[in-house]
C-alpha cells in the first residue's frame, strides 16, 4: 500500500533533481547533516496539499517551532525556493519549487513561484499582535510582501500530457495581513498529511480534540499498552477540567493519581504526539523527522511495532528520517515479515545535485543483519 | 587513490589473494582502523553478532594498500553467498568510485566456464537499485565496464580445469614443500574411506593442505601459514602456471606494472 509511488523534487530548498523511486509504505531517509532529509519531508508535505497556503506558510516556518523572535515570512518563504544551481557572486536568483510524482497512477506536479511586491499596510499605525511583526509604518506607506503562485497539474498515467488539468491559486502575503484561503475555490487536498518535527512534543500543546479522537477511535487500550512501556503505572488517559472551563489531558497513574500529561517525560509526549498525528492522516501520509527523538532504544521496538501496525490499519504511508542505527535496526525488525513494504534512501548532495541511494527492505535487512554494515 | 573491491569465497582465498598483493606488488595490510581510507568505512561492521548468530565470523574485509590502489578483499563465507555479498556491498558503498571489481571462486567439480556462467546468473539476479551492469567475457578475463571500472571473475585453480584454491596450493607445496606434500598425500590417501564419505570434490586437496599447514604451523589455521610460509613466493610464481594466471589477472585488474 503506497499512496505516493514515485517522487522527483526538481527544486526545493537544497534539493535539486532528487528522484525517489519505488517508494514503499514505510520509507526511511538517512544521510549526513544537511543532506536534505528534512527538506524531503517538507517537500512531501507541500506536495500533498498543493494549493494550501497555510501549509505553505507553516512549512516555511516549521524548523523554528512556536518560538518568539521568528523571522518574518518575507524572509522565511524565499528560503524554501532553490537557489539557481550555478550562482555567480552577483546572481543568486531563486528558481521555482517544482515537485512531481506518481500518486495512485496519476501524475501530479506541484509548482510554486514567488515575486516580491509592495502593498499598502492595511494595519498601519495599529498595534500588531500574534504572528505579525511589530512595525511602525505610517498610514498609506508601502510595505514588502510576496506574491505566491501555487500550481497543481494532474495527468493520467505515465504519459505526462494525457488529460492534463491545471489548477492555480495566487496569494499576496506579508507578516501584516491575514492569510486567507479563498473558500469558494478550495479544493480537497491530494492526500491528508501530518509532519511531526523533533520538537513538536515540547512546543506544541497536546490537543484535547486529538486525544479525544484517540480515545474514541477504539485505540485507547492499544495506546495504553504502548504507554506502559514508558511508565508501567499509567492506567488510563482522561480529559479533565480542574477549573471547570478548560479541558486538559491527564494520565490516570497508579502512584500519582491523575497527573497532567504535560508533566511526564519526553518519550511519552513524543509517542502521543506521533499517535495524534497518525489519527489525523488516515489514508494519507505521515512524516516524522528524526524518528528516534526522545525514545529510549529499549522502547523503540515497542513504539515502532505499534506505529507500523497502526499505519497498516489506517492505510498511512510513512516517511521518516533518522540518524540512528538502532532505529534502522528496529524498523527492520518490526517489518521483518513485510520487508517488501520497506524502502530506505541514503541522501547526499554532490556538486549541487541531490542523490538518493535506494535500499529495498530485503537488501537493507541483509546489509545490516548479515554484513553488519552501516548504511547511514 | 583508486579503490578495488574483491569478493572471495572464504578466508583462505582472502589470504592467498592478499599474499599475492603483498609478496609480488609491495602491498601493505591495513590493521589499524585509523589507517583505513574513509572510502571503506561503511564496510566495517557496526553491529554484532551477524544474523544474531554468536558463532559466526565478523564479516569484515581485509584491506591492503598499494602505491596507488586501495583494495578490500571480502570473504563471503561460502560460494552460495558470493553474489549476495558482492551486490549488497556494492550497493552500500560509492561503487561509482571503484576502479576494479572482481570475484574469486572455486570451480569445484565443474569446469571454470560452467562455474563462471552460473555465478554471472546469480550476480544478475541480485542486482537491483544499482545502475551498474557487470559483464566479463570469460573466466580470468578482465573486462572494462566503463572508462574507469574493470571487472573480472577468477575461477580457481586456473580458470580452466575443475578444482579449487587448494589445488593451486598443492601446486605451491609441490615446489616449496615437496617432501611434506608427498607425506601428506600418502597419509590422506591411506586414511580409512569411512572418514571421507562426507567429503566434497575438493575434500582431498583441502585435507592435504591442512596436513602440511599443521606441520608448518601446528595448531594454527591455514591462513597463518599462507601469510607467513612459502606457498605464495617468487619460487612458486616462477614455476606454477595457475599462480601466474592469478597474478596476471590481479595485475590487469588493478592496472599494475
Amino acid at each position: 500500500m503506497s499512496h505516493i509511488d514515485e517522487l522527483t523534487v526538481r527544486g526545493f530548498r537544497n534539493l535539486h533533481n532528487l528522484t525517489l523511486k519505488n517508494l514503499g509504505q514505510f520509507n526511511l531517509f538517512v544521510g549526513t547533516n544537511n543532506s536534505g532529509k528534512t527538506s524531503v519531508l517538507e517537500a512531501i508535505s507541500l506536495y500533498c496539499q498543493p494549493l494550501d497556503i497555510h501549509k505553505f506558510v507553516s512549512v516555511s516556518r516549521g524548523r523554528e517551532g512556536n518560538t518568539s523572535g521568528r523571522i518574518p515570512l518575507v524572509v522565511s518563504i524565499p528560503w524554501m525556493f532553490p537557489t539557481s544551481s550555478t550562482p555567480s557572486s552577483e546572481d543568486t536568483s531563486k528558481e521555482r519549487i517544482d515537485i512531481c510524482g506518481l500518486v495512485k497512477e496519476t501524475n501530479i506536479r506541484y509548482i510554486a513561484q514567488f515575486s516580491e511586491v509592495e502593498i499598502i499596510d492595511p494595519l498601519a499605525g495599529e498595534s500588531h499582535r500574534g504572528n505579525r511583526v511589530s512595525i511602525q509604518s505610517a498610514p498609506g506607506e508601502a510595505i514588502k510582501a510576496l506574491k505566491i503562485t501555487l500550481e497543481y497539474e494532474e495527468s493520467l498515467g505515465r504519459l505526462s500530457d494525457l488529460g492534463l488539468t491545471t489548477t492555480a491559486e495566487e496569494f499576496v502575503i506579508s507578516d501584516y495581513i491575514k492569510i486567507t484561503q479563498p473558500a469558494k475555490k478550495r479544493i480537497p487536498s491530494l492526500l491528508s498529511v501530518q509532519l511531526v518535527t523533533p520538537i513538536d512534543h515540547r512546543t506544541m500543546p497536546l490537543s484535547v480534540r486529538l486525544l479525544s479522537n484517540i480515545i474514541s477511535s477504539g485505540d485507547k487500550s492499544k495506546m495504553l499498552h504502548l504507554l506502559k512501556n514508558f511508565d508501567r503505572n499509567i492506567k488510563g488517559i482522561e480529559i479533565l477540567s480542574p477549573d471547570g472551563r478548560n479541558p486538559i489531558p491527564y494520565f490516570n497513574h497508579d502512584k500519582l493519581g491523575f497527573a497532567p500529561i504535560s508533566v511526564f517525560g519526553d518519550g511519552l509526549r513524543r509517542t502521543i504526539t506521533i499517535a495524534a498525528a497518525l489519527m489525523q492522516c488516515r489514508n494519507g501520509v505521515l512524516l516524522i523527522d528524526e524518528l528516534e527523538t526522545a525514545i529510549h532504544p529499549q522502547a523503540l521496538e515497542h513504539v515502532l511495532t505499534w506505529l507500523i501496525n497502526a499505519c497498516i490499519q489506517q492505510r498511512v504511508q510513512l516517511f521518516a528520517t533518522t540518524h540512528s542505527l538502532e532505529t534502522i535496526d528496529a524498523v527492520i525488525s518490526v517489518t521483518k515479515d513485510k520487508l517488501d513494504s520497506l524502502a530506505a534512501y541514503r541522501l547526499d548532495i554532490n556538486n549541487n545535485r541531490s542523490t538518493a541511494r535506494r535500499f529495498s527492505g530485503i537488501h537493507l535487512e541483509s546489509i545490516r543483519n548479515e554484513l553488519g554494515q552501516d548504511v547511514r | 587513490m583508486r579503490n578495488a573491491y574483491f569478493a572471495v569465497e572464504g578466508p583462505h582465498d582472502v589470504e592467498v589473494v592478499g599474499r599475492v598483493l603483498v609478496s609480488f606488488h609491495g602491498a601493505k595490510r591495513i590493521q589499524q582502523l585509523h589507517e583505513l581510507d574513509q572510502f571503506w568505512r561503511r564496510l566495517i561492521p557496526s553491529s554484532y553478532p551477524p544474523d544474531g548468530d554468536l558463532l559466526k565470523r565478523v564479516p569484515v574485509p581485509a584491506f591492503f594498500r598499494l602505491e596507488n590502489v586501495s583494495v578490500a578483499i571480502h570473504s563471503a563465507i561460502g560460494d552460495s553467498q558470493l553474489a549476495r555479498t558482492l551486490v549488497r556491498t556494492l550497493q552500500n558503498i560509492d561503487y561509482e568510485e571503484l576502479s576494479a571489481i572482481a570475484i574469486f571462486c572455486d570451480a569445484d567439480a565443474n569446469t571454470a566456464s560452467e562455474r563462471y556462467s552460473s555465478l554471472m546468473l546469480q550476480v544478475k539476479s541480485e542486482f537491483s537499485d544499482i545502475n551498474l551492469t557487470l559483464e566479463a567475457t570469460a573466466p580470468g578475463n578482465v573486462t572494462p565496464i566503463n572508462d574507469y571500472l574493470r571487472f573480472g571473475i577468477h575461477v580457481f585453480p586456473d580458470n580452466m580445469k575443475p578444482g579449487s584454491l587448494e589445488t593451486l596450493l598443492m601446486g605451491c607445496a609441490d615446489i616449496s614443500y615437496p617432501g611434506l606434500l608427498t607425506g601428506a598425500r600418502k597419509y590422506v590417501d591411506n586414511v580409512c574411506s569411512s572418514y571421507k564419505t562426507a567429503w566434497s570434490s575438493s575434500g582431498r586437496p583441502k585435507a592435504i593442505v591442512g596436513c602440511i599447514n599443521n606441520i608448518l604451523r601446528p595448531g594454527t589455521a591455514n591462513q597463518v601459514s599462507i601469510q607467513h610460509d612459502q606457498w605464495i613466493c617468487p619460487a612458486t610464481l616462477a614455476t606454477l602456471s595457475s599462480l601466474q594466471r592469478l597474478n596476471t589477472f590481479i595485475m590487469e585488474l588493478l592496472d599494475l606494472p
